[in-house]
């Protein structure tokens, strides 16, 4: 038999037709070992009775010829038995002799070993048969060719007297060769209703097993995501209950999945359109979701950053704080306190962020931490402006109460230095003294006008102005200045620049410190590079507006104006919009002060990017708003768009 | 005496069975109807066949006979025995009127019933024939007397070639079968000496040189495993033989029927069949060298029998000796 784990591991047709063909085995092998015993027993009967037929036959008519001993005769009779009755049936004699009283051969089937009147060797079944008194039956084991022989000796009586004795040999090679096509014949029916036992086996569990296949490939359907399949249902039992039970399965997996899908497209929006930039990290810190606004604010897309750490994206001075707090969620599932950070974006900005970690449990251990990264680059800049403001204020209050203090006793000195002055007309030593304290005067009040013009309040003359023109005049203004300190300009203005609505005098005082400050920058001869430029708003400003804007979007002006010169540290970046700073011997701090505040009382934005040593680029953003005409017939239809201009 | 014959029909060849029996109580029938009517002319002529050397070439023999018929013009009626003795005894009783037998059987035939010679076949030229000694192929025997000892095989016991010529060596070497043979058999037909031969049930036999020729011609089955290691001297052919008693007339009718046969087509053919040149005529006197051999044993056995009887009297007998 099979080894149970195979057996075990066999298809139901395999294990029916296996079950089927050992039972017929069975049967079959005790029922031909029963059959074959009997037929053995009968042919072994039969031959024995044939034996005895032909040795009764032989005996009965050799008497005369014994008598006579006439041996021609004899060897005629053993001749025909010899020959068989029938040619085409199997000769069953092996021998056949007549032997007359003396034991001596009167004829045999083999003359030329068994001579005319010679004894037969002595043993015992020759003296066994010569002594017999009636039929007697002794076997043979083995006669030339192997076979087992029964021997027939039968006595030859005449009036009672005993002349001779017949022999027969009839051999057992039949009923062996018989017995050998009964078990061969037994062996192929065996075959043959084995076979069938097989068809029938692979029939009846192909009843049962068709419909199972069919459920196995539905439930393979649904595993690989087809839940809308059915399967139909056979009308009989058990299968039909299994089916309906897969069906209703079906039924409500495919319910599930679509109230998990709903709830996960509800999640994907809450998670994309949240206010926070948001991502998840899986235990070994590798990223498994980015949310829309994380990637509109750092400006990967989420592919980019799936599997990646989120170091990608995070300055290495940020490294070992991350860490911490990610461990600390992670194993300890501890809320952190929220933290700032700043964070790189694709273009390499940085980002000021504030970053909140949530670990996501399932059961007691957390397999992934939520990130909510707070952009607060506006709350960074209001503290700043605050700050700057604060600083301003300070700075205008002191600056007031210096000019109220300094200009009253300046007006006192100048008005002595003026009398005395008209006192001695003489040109001597004296009016050069008096000139002298004069201009220092003067000097001195224009630094504290000066002082109040940066400090004080800003009012804009605001007007529909080309920035293009006012670089231009700025640029004419300080040609002399360029071509003296050997500064090549090179300009590359939008002629599609909209007409901003600013303050175009305080525009050109933006551009000519920034330039005045770039051609400085660069005593050795550099290039300045002066880009104007217009970028549409990517998302659709006007929205929820009646009226259209002749083609033009709401977006930003933006102006940029890099040179090459000696640059700024990475330590004073930071500082260079703060009043009073600066790295010329001759400045005062002041200049760029007031670039940044005309630039912010315009509602634009004012950065500055360099590396020392290879110069510096100043970028500047403006606002544009169209100018609206309204349509009050045409209802303009809120469509929010994704602009495809958007960078 | 027909159950006899049944049984002994048993002991040739199938084929033969049936037609032996049908024959005997056809002769039977016909015994009976010839006491009760004996309406002669109507009667056919009785031809007698012996076994001995015309069984194994019935058909052939048949032809032969029809043909005589045919020119008599009278019905023949083919009788075939097993023994010389018998076919002598039934022409003695006059059962038979002519029959195909050996020289000695003619000669006691004419000493006792004054049996008559009708005609002979004359083979190779002359109506001559021999006596083989025939021993099996791989036998190491050369000569007759390596034979001492042996089994023998006789035909008949009245065949010349088969019997009296073997005996009559013997007799001039001063033994008799009994003496020199370990035992001898009678197989009751040169043929059957052939087989017997052939199969090993004896070492050698006395065949009839007609028959072995004959059969080696025809069927040499049996001959191709025989080998021939003695030819006794010529002796004269086996005659047909004729009743005394049938009228003479009719006696020269069937001789001349015989003696006729090659002159035409169909007798011819018959006779070339048989290997027969023709029938010849010969006196009486012809059989003398035969006659003297039957003496000459004779004579011999009185002398043996004046001799104490030796160990192996009993086992050899003949049937009919006993």
């Amino acid at each position: 038999m099979l080894p149970g784990n195979i057996y075990r591991r066999m298809a139901l047709t395999g294990k029916v037709s296996l079950v089927i063909v050992s039972i017929i085995i069975l049967v079959a092998s005790s029922i031909s070992v029963f059959i074959i015993r009997e037929e053995k027993k009968l042919l072994e009967s039969e031959l024995k009775k044939r034996g005895a037929e032909i040795a009764r036959n032989l005996s009965r008519l050799s008497i005369k010829p014994v008598l006579h001993e006439e041996v021609w005769g004899l060897y005629g009779l053993i001749k025909e038995i010899i020959k068989g009755e029938d040619p085409s049936s199997e000769n069953i004699v092996a021998y056949a002799m007549v032997l007359n009283r003396k034991g001596e051969v009167l004829a045999h089937s083999d003359p030329k070993k068994f001579r005319v009147w010679s004894p037969l060797e002595k043993n015992s079944l020759n003296e066994m048969a010569m002594a017999s008194q009636g039929l007697l039956i002794q076997t043979i084991h083995q006669d030339v060719e192997g076979d087992q022989i029964y021997d027939v000796a039968l006595p030859i009586f005449i009036d009672n007297e005993r002349i001779g004795v017949v022999r027969v040999g009839v051999t057992r090679r039949y009923v062996d060769a018989a017995l050998e096509r009964i078990t061969l014949n037994i062996i192929l029916i065996t075959g043959i209703l084995g076979l069938m036992g097989v068809a029938l086996g692979v029939i009846l569990t192909g009843r049962v097993t068709r419909p199972l296949r069919k459920l196995t490939d539905f439930v393979r359907g649904i595993s690989s995501g087809r839940l809308d399949r059915r399967i139909e249902i056979s009308p009989d039992g058990e299968i039909g209950q299994l089916t309906s039970a897969f069906n209703q399965m079906a039924i409500d997996l495919d319910k599930r999945t679509r109230e998990i899908a709903e709830s996960e497209r509800k999640y994907r929006s809450l998670f994309d359109f949240a206010e926070d930039s948001m991502m998840r990290l899986d235990r070994s810190g590798k990223v498994l979701a980015v949310n829309k606004r994380e990637e509109w604010i750092i400006g990967y897309h989420e592919d980019e950053l799936l599997g990646k750490e989120l170091t990608t994206i995070l300055p290495e001075r940020y490294w070992d704080l991350f860490i911490n707090i990610f461990r600390e969620t992670i194993d300890k599932n501890k809320k952190v306190p929220t933290s700032e950070i700043e964070v790189v974006s694709k273009d390499g900005r940085l980002i000021p962020m504030e970053l909140d970690l949530t670990g996501i449990c399932e059961g007691d251990r957390v397999v992934s931490v939520q990130i909510h990264l707070r952009d607060i680059t506006k709350r960074k800049l209001l503290e700043k402006q605050v700050e700057q403001s604060r600083r301003l204020s300070d700075l205008g209050e002191f600056a007031g109460g210096i000019a109220h203090e300094v200009r009253n006793p300046l007006a006192r000195i100048m008005m002595g230095a003026y009398t005395l002055k008209e006192a001695a007309p003489d040109k001597g030593e004296r009016a050069r003294a008096l000139d002298n304290i004069l201009k220092g005067v003067v000097d001195l009040n224009r630094f504290v006008t000066e002082l109040l013009n940066y400090t004080g309040r800003m009012e804009l003359q605001r007007d529909k102005t080309d920035i293009n023109k006012i670089l231009d005049s700025t640029l004419f203004n300080l040609t002399e200045e360029a071509v003296r300190s050997r500064v090549k300009i090179t300009l590359k203005l939008d002629p599609e620049l909209p007409k901003a609505n600013v303050d175009g005098v305080k525009m050109d005082q933006v551009f000519s410190n920034i330039i005045r400050n770039a051609i400085q920058a660069m005593p050795d001869g550099g290039a300045l590079t002066i880009i104007t430029d217009y970028k549409p708003c990517p998302v659709d400003m006007h929205m929820g507006m009646k009226g259209k804007t002749n083609g033009v979007k709401p977006g930003l002006i933006k102006i940029s104006l890099s040179d090459t010169g000696s640059g700024i540290s990475k330590k004073d970046i930071g500082k260079i919009f703060n009043p009073f700073f600066t790295t010329r011997a001759k400045g005062i701090g002041l200049g760029l002060v007031l670039v940044h505040r005309i630039v912010e009382a315009h509602g634009g934005k004012i950065d500055v990017e360099s590396r020392e040593g290879e110069g510096c680029i100043f970028k500047i953003l403006l606002p544009f708003v169209p100018d609206y005409q309204y349509h009050d017939e045409e209802e303009v239809k809120i469509t929010p768009k994704r602009n495809s201009e958007r960078s | 005496m027909f159950f006899a014959l049944i049984r002994k029909g048993y002991i040739m060849p199938k084929k033969f069975r049936c037609f032996i029996f049908a024959l005997t109580l056809t002769f039977l029938l016909r015994a009976d109807i010839a006491a009760q009517y004996a309406v002669a002319s109507q009667e056919p002529l009785r031809i007698g066949l012996t076994a001995v050397i015309v069984e194994d070439f019935l058909q052939l023999n048949r032809h032969l006979l029809q043909y005589v018929g045919e020119k008599i013009g009278m019905p023949v009626e083919l009788v075939l025995r097993k023994s010389y003795q018998e076919m002598n005894d039934m022409l003695e009783k006059g059962e038979v009127d002519v029959a195909f037998v050996c020289s000695p059987p003619y000669i006691l035939g004419h000493e006792k019933f004054g049996l008559e010679l009708l005609v002979v076949p004359q083979i190779d030229g002359q109506p001559l024939y021999y006596s083989y000694v025939v021993v099996p192929k791989d036998s190491e025997a050369k000569r007759f007397e390596d034979l001492r000892g042996k089994v023998y095989a006789f035909s008949d016991p009245l065949s010349n070639s088969g019997k009296l010529v073997p005996t009559y060596f013997l007799a001039k070497m001063g033994e008799t079968p009994e003496t020199f043979f370990k035992g001898y058999i009678y197989s009751h037909s040169h043929y059957n000496s052939i087989e017997a031969v052939a199969v090993g049930l004896v070492d050698g036999a006395s065949v009839d040189s007609y028959v072995w020729d004959l059969a080696d011609a025809t069927d040499p089955r049996f001959t191709k495993k025989t080998k021939i290691i003695e030819k006794f001297i010529p002796f004269p052919f086996t005659p047909f033989v004729i009743r005394k008693e049938i009228d003479p007339v009719l006696k020269e009718r069937i001789r001349g029927a015989f003696l006729n046969m090659h002159s035409d087509a169909k007798g011819r053919e018959i006779l070339s069949k048989l290997r027969i040149d023709k029938f010849v005529k010969v006196p009486d006197s012809f059989y003398n060298p035969v006659r003297k051999m039957l003496n000459f044993v004779k004579d011999s056995k009185i002398q043996e029998a004046k001799k104490p009887a030796g160990p192996k009297v009993g086992i050899t007998k003949s049937p009919k000796e006993r």
